[in-house]
């Protein structure tokens, strides 16, 4: 069955559209990566999939699991297991990093009908998931994201992606702001966490986080439209030659269908 | 307006949990306050003459002292002449147990969570209960006896070890020290005493719980906590009071004595009734808390989560006197509706290499005024004394106001003295990406406001800790939907 | 305040106000209603005393028992000696020196300014063309201003405007200079500085107090800034009087939207100095720069108050002070930010740093936030301490004395504050006048 399907998606910042008609489906077990300029709407995309309420759809529908997402609000859309990576993860201060993710895991949980997991069961989950990823433990006792650096805080994120064990991951601009290492801790990450089950997108403007986590499909995106969609060689021509190329063909109208 | 934020606006307390009134028969006194008042409180507590004099001159001095105007809260004027300053609950007979005592009364305290039936009580907690203008109950006191451990009511000291009472009484808050200090010290009624023995470590908490019932009475308690050389005590006290139309004035005093090598723990839990929505009714609480650092390495904690009354105006403060000694204050104040708080700290650093920490956590929600109002003064003679202070305000809405007021006074070069202040609101991009953790909005806004007081929390005993969180969570609640 | 107390405290001044009101016939009418009003302000509010929030740690008693008398005019020689070398009256731009409250011109230089730039003395100014002042002195609500901004107004004699029209630019710094010549009897004077500055024009100004001899002198001054929309001003304030002085000023400056405002004062000398700086942010995008160095030994006390009025959203004020004790010098700051209801998004950070370097040195210090919008960003730190150890024992494992180590790390204290004036040769004569002992 399909996970999301994208339909001629719309949607505006005040008066400002951003997303002129985005069509997309994913399926289960798939990665996609958005590909596109800065401007290009790729992020707005993002948070309207997530329920921000800066962003006003106009146009257009989503389906997730079959069922009318615009409606959901941001945490029954996190519930039903779509995962956020966030660009910027704000700062919680004097909120500890597991008590937050255990509040998370089982709002999720109770959502989901089953029992909610206690701090035994809990900590256990934790400590697996903190080995899988190679992350120290001192992680926990920190709260949520504050005083981190920018590496650390994408890595909390991945490890919160890997706790709450989502259907659909989107990562949003991961990569920006990170070293060589930190991209490679944070693909490897991602790449551990692909399963059949879930579907990951990816949002990116430059193609060196694809070294690290392979894209099934990929798309680029300009002036809030996917103006061509192929596979991973499609991102390569894109880091060789830069966006030009796509634009002047934009221009003369060949875009896919 | 986005979702996030109009459900943080209407994070405005639900009903106070407290409210109810108890009927239990009371023996009160007439209206008003003059020399005969103050000779009948004494006469019905058979108190020697030393103590009522000490009354009278305190009275005496009250006549001639005005309601200070300085702090940064409004309210009608108080007829003090308009005021029961005596009520307590009729005794059926002499009391001789706990069985004894009116069985309306114990469900009172059941009703309020605080079981003054040892053998329901968690073990570790001792409690004296003060209903009204008396200490109706005093638990464990058997076995904190066997450790030389005085926990009595205050009219009980007063019997019973009437020279502790009266070497210690007064000598940190002088009956002239301010305006309600002076009007406490001619009409207290009773309070909680304790004496902690030289090298004793108290094995539990110790506790007051006080309660006001009875309509158009004052309280008017006084505490007396001295820890003896190398003593060690911790103090918890919570306060409740039924919903009424009228405001209701307590006005106590609490005075700690740490001796040589001495620690004091005091810890309090506010939650007087506010008053309701419109700021109808609710406590006046104008308290006077002072702890006396006064042996070398002694130290004095004062802890407090003040989330009730419709006006708080109480500063606990350190004297600094014995050389080493600490003195500390962690602090939440919570003003949501029309409350008003006026609170802080003194710390008064007099011996050598002193230390002091205040840690000032305000939260305004609703029409809410924090104020914090502190003062750090290093005398000339507290070589090497240091002082860190923080205070942080969280705003919470845009009809609410969070006020700074610290004062610094250094007369020493040796000493350093830091002080922060911030203001920060919860963020909309908080809640949502607590929101997209699948975290509702009125989890996540309890989770950032107890991250924002965490400070605080954890210097408080385990079970406040608990119930404090609980409490901040209630006090704003109502407003998440 | 008592009508017993007025008469026996305020008797001097009514005195002097009585000789004085005769001389001014020939000014226009509305500045008499100015002065008559501001006499009575004075009158009204009195001398304040230590039971009022804002002078507790003021000792105002030299006030009520000294009779200060109206100065001598000024004595040309010895001036002209003191200021031949003198860095700040040497610097390019304008230049007005006043001497006991009159103006003098032949040690001032009013250079030809462009069309739209007006720089004069004050008097000469209400003779000329007194149009242009009339908007702007004494505008801004002088009972706010307290007593002495009131006492000021009443006494003016003279002082320095500066009025620049729109888009008008100052490319060199108004330097003007006050001093008092008590050679030979104590001196009241009412220095005034009036600055009205158009929208987008700019300007900096150099403002210094300083003394000949050493006999006592009351200096009560005070200073008015008007920033139409997009304004600069830096406003340099330089007290540097003998130690018989009681230096009270009252600095104002109401801002437009988009104007930029610094205030570096720099209190140096002086027996009692009490300077307020209160500052209204009216528009949005303001940016508001406070900055102070304290310095002060002996038996002086050194008072600043300062207010930052947040009143508009997304506006910006930084606020820094530092303070340097010794001897048995008392320092006081109080840093007042009020944040408006209307003032979403507003940033303010307050800084009060001091250093206490003898026993007997004091400071009270009071950073004061009152905010009342939920939106902000507010900040306010205070620290009073001793020089680093650490830093003193590197020095002299380098081979520095300890006296000029203690200097050394003054100094540096002091340069972050002296550093932030856009003016070079002004923060290298501060730099200069610190003490190398302490």
């Amino acid at each position: 069955m399909t996970l999301l399907e994208i339909k001629n998606l719309h949607a505006a910042a005040g008066e400002k559209t951003i997303l002129r008609g985005i069509n997309l489906v994913i399926n289960p077990g798939e990665v996609h990566a958005i590909m596109g300029l800065n401007g290009s709407g790729k992020s707005t995309l993002a948070n309207v999939l997530s329920g921000k309420d800066e962003y006003e759809v106009t146009q257009g529908e989503v389906l997730y699991e079959g069922e009318d997402l615009l409606e959901k609000s941001p945490e029954e859309r996190a519930r039903a297991g779509i995962f956020m990576a966030f660009q910027y993860p704000v700062e919680l201060p004097g909120v500890n990093n597991t008590y937050f993710l255990k509040a998370a895991v089982n709002a999720i949980r109770r959502e989901r009908g089953e029992q909610e997991l206690d701090a035994y069961d809990f900590m256990k989950l934790v400590r697996e998931k903190l080995k899988v990823l190679d992350i120290d433990e001192s992680l926990l006792k920190r709260d949520v994201n504050t005083g981190f650096s920018g590496g650390e805080k994408k890595r909390n994120e991945i490890f919160q992606m890997a706790v709450l064990n989502p259907r659909l991951a989107i990562l949003d601009e991961t990569d920006s702001g990170l070293d060589i290492d930190a991209l490679k801790a944070v693909g490897s990450g991602v790449t551990k966490l692909r399963s059949p089950e879930r579907a990951v997108l990816v949002i990116t403007h430059y193609q060196r986080l694809l070294n690290h986590i392979e894209p099934d499909f990929v798309h680029i995106q300009m002036d809030g439209r996917i103006v061509r969609s192929g596979d991973r060689s499609l991102a390569l021509r894109v880091e060789e030659e830069g966006y030009s190329w796509l634009e002047e063909e934009v221009r003369n109208g060949l875009v896919n269908a | 307006m986005s979702d996030a934020i109009s459900t943080i606006e209407e994070f405005a307390g639900r009903e106070y949990q407290y409210g109810f009134t108890s009927e239990i028969e009371a023996v009160t006194i007439p209206r008003g306050l003059n020399e005969e008042i103050i000779r009948t409180i004494s006469a019905i507590k058979q108190e020697p003459e030393w103590l009522l004099e000490w009354r009278l001159k305190a009275f005496q001095h009250w006549q001639t002292m005005s309601e200070p105007q300085w702090p940064n809260v409004h309210y009608e004027k108080v007829d003090y002449q308009d005021i029961i300053y005596y009520s307590a609950p009729k005794p059926k007979k002499q009391l001789s147990s706990l069985d004894e005592v009116d069985p309306e009364l114990l469900a009172t305290f059941e009703k309020l969570g605080i079981s003054l039936d040892e053998q329901k009580r968690l073990t570790n907690v001792a409690v004296d209960a003060v209903f009204d203008s008396v200490s109706v109950a005093t638990t464990f006191k058997d076995k904190l006896a066997e450790m030389g451990i005085i926990f009595c009511s205050f009219s009980e000291a007063v019997r019973e070890h009437p020279e502790l009472v009266r070497e210690y009484l007064g000598t940190v808050v002088p009956y002239s020290d301010n305006y309600f200090a002076a009007l406490n010290s001619a009409v207290f009624s009773d309070g909680s005493f304790c004496y902690v023995p030289k090298g004793v470590r108290c094995p539990m908490e110790l506790s007051t719980y006080f309660r006001i019932n009875a309509k158009d009475t004052g309280q008017f308690e006084r505490t007396l906590l001295i820890a003896d050389e190398g003593a060690y005590v911790s103090y918890l006290e919570g306060c409740t009071a039924p919903m009424r139309d009228e405001n209701q004035l307590h006005a106590a005093v609490v005075e700690l004595v740490a001796l040589r090598e001495a620690t004091i723990k005091y810890s309090t839990v506010q939650n007087w009734y506010p008053g309701d929505k419109e700021g109808r009714g609710g406590i006046y609480n104008f308290v006077t808390k002072r702890g006396k650092c006064d042996g070398d390495n002694s130290k004095i904690t004062w802890t407090q989560v003040e989330t009730g009354s419709a006006i708080t105006w109480k500063y606990p403060s350190c004297i600094l006197k014995g050389d080493n000694s600490v003195g500390e204050f962690y602090s939440v104040a919570l003003t949501n509706h029309k409350q008003q708080a006026d609170t802080g700290t003194k710390m008064i650093h007099i011996g050598k290499n002193t230390r002091s920490t205040i840690v000032a956590k305000g939260i305004s929600a609703g029409n809410g005024q924090n104020t914090y109002r502190g003062l750090v003064r290093v005398n000339p003679g507290a070589e090497g004394a240091r002082n860190y202070s923080q205070c942080d305000s969280l705003l919470i809405g845009d009809r609410c106001g969070a006020h700074t007021f610290p004062y610094i006074d250094v007369q020493n070069p040796t000493a350093q003295v830091e002080h922060e202040a911030s203001t920060s609101k919860i963020g909309e991009d908080q809640i949502f990406y607590c929101n997209q953790r699948g975290i509702s909005t009125e989890d996540a806004v309890n989770m950032i406001v107890n991250g924002f007081c965490k400070e605080v929390f954890r210097e408080l005993p385990m079970e406040f800790a608990v119930e404090a969180q609980k409490l901040l969570g209630v006090s704003l609640e109502g407003s998440v939907g | 305040m008592s009508t017993s107390q007025t008469q026996t405290e305020l008797a001097p001044y009514l005195q002097a106000w009585q000789n004085f009101l005769p001389d001014r016939a020939g000014e226009p009418a509305w500045l008499g209603t100015l002065r008559r009003n501001a006499f009575e302000q004075f009158e009204q509010q009195g001398i304040p005393d230590r039971t009022q929030e804002d002078w507790r740690f003021f000792p105002l008693n030299a006030l009520r028992t000294t009779a200060f008398a109206r100065p001598l005019p000024p004595a040309l020689p010895s001036l002209q000696q003191m200021l031949q070398n003198h860095p700040l009256a040497n610097q390019p731009g304008p230049l007005l020196v006043f001497c006991n409250g009159t103006f003098v011109p032949a040690l001032s230089r009013l250079e030809s300014m462009a069309a739209g730039i007006r720089v004069q003395n004050i008097s000469t100014l209400l003779t000329d063309s007194p149009e242009l002042l009339q908007p702007w002195l004494a505008q801004q609500n002088e009972r706010q201003a307290g007593p002495f901004a009131a006492l000021n107004t009443a006494f003016m004699e003279d002082g320095a405007a500066l009025v620049l029209e729109k888009n008008c630019r100052l490319q060199q710094p108004v330097t003007v200079l006050f001093i008092s010549q008590t050679l030979h009897q104590s001196s009241f004077t009412t220095p005034r500085l009036l600055v009205a500055a158009g929208e987008n024009s700019q300007a900096a100004l150099v403002e210094v107090f300083l003394s000949e001899g050493e006999q006592t002198a009351f200096t009560c001054s005070a200073t008015e800034f008007a920033l139409a929309a997009g304004a600069q001003i830096d406003h340099v304030r330089i007290a540097q009087e003998n130690l018989q002085t009681i230096h009270i000023s009252s600095t104002r400056a109401e801002l437009q939207g988009n104007s930029r405002f610094a205030s570096h004062n720099m209190a140096l000398g002086g027996m009692l100095t009490r300077n307020d700086i209160t500052v209204g942010l009216r528009g949005s995008g303001i940016h508001a720069t406070l900055n102070g160095l304290y310095l002060a030994g002996g038996n002086s006390v050194i008072d600043n108050h300062t207010a930052i009025d947040h009143a508009m959203p997304h506006c910006e004020s930084h606020e820094l002070y530092r303070g340097i004790l010794y001897g048995r010098a008392q320092g006081v700051f109080n840093g007042k930010i009020f944040v408006q209801l209307d003032a979403q998004k507003t940033d303010a950070k307050q800084t009060n740093q001091a250093l206490l370097l003898s026993k007997d040195a004091r400071l009270n210090t009071k950073p004061q936030l009152e905010i009342f919008a939920d939106d902000v960003k507010c900040t306010h730190g205070a620290t009073v301490g001793q020089l680093s150890r650490e830093s003193l024992f590197y020095l002299r494992s380098r081979g520095i004395g300890e006296e000029e180590a203690r200097a050394m790390l003054v100094q540096a204290f002091a340069a972050d504050v002296t550093g932030r004036i856009p003016l070079e040769t002004v923060s290298n004569y501060l730099q200069q006048m610190l003490p190398l002992r302490f």
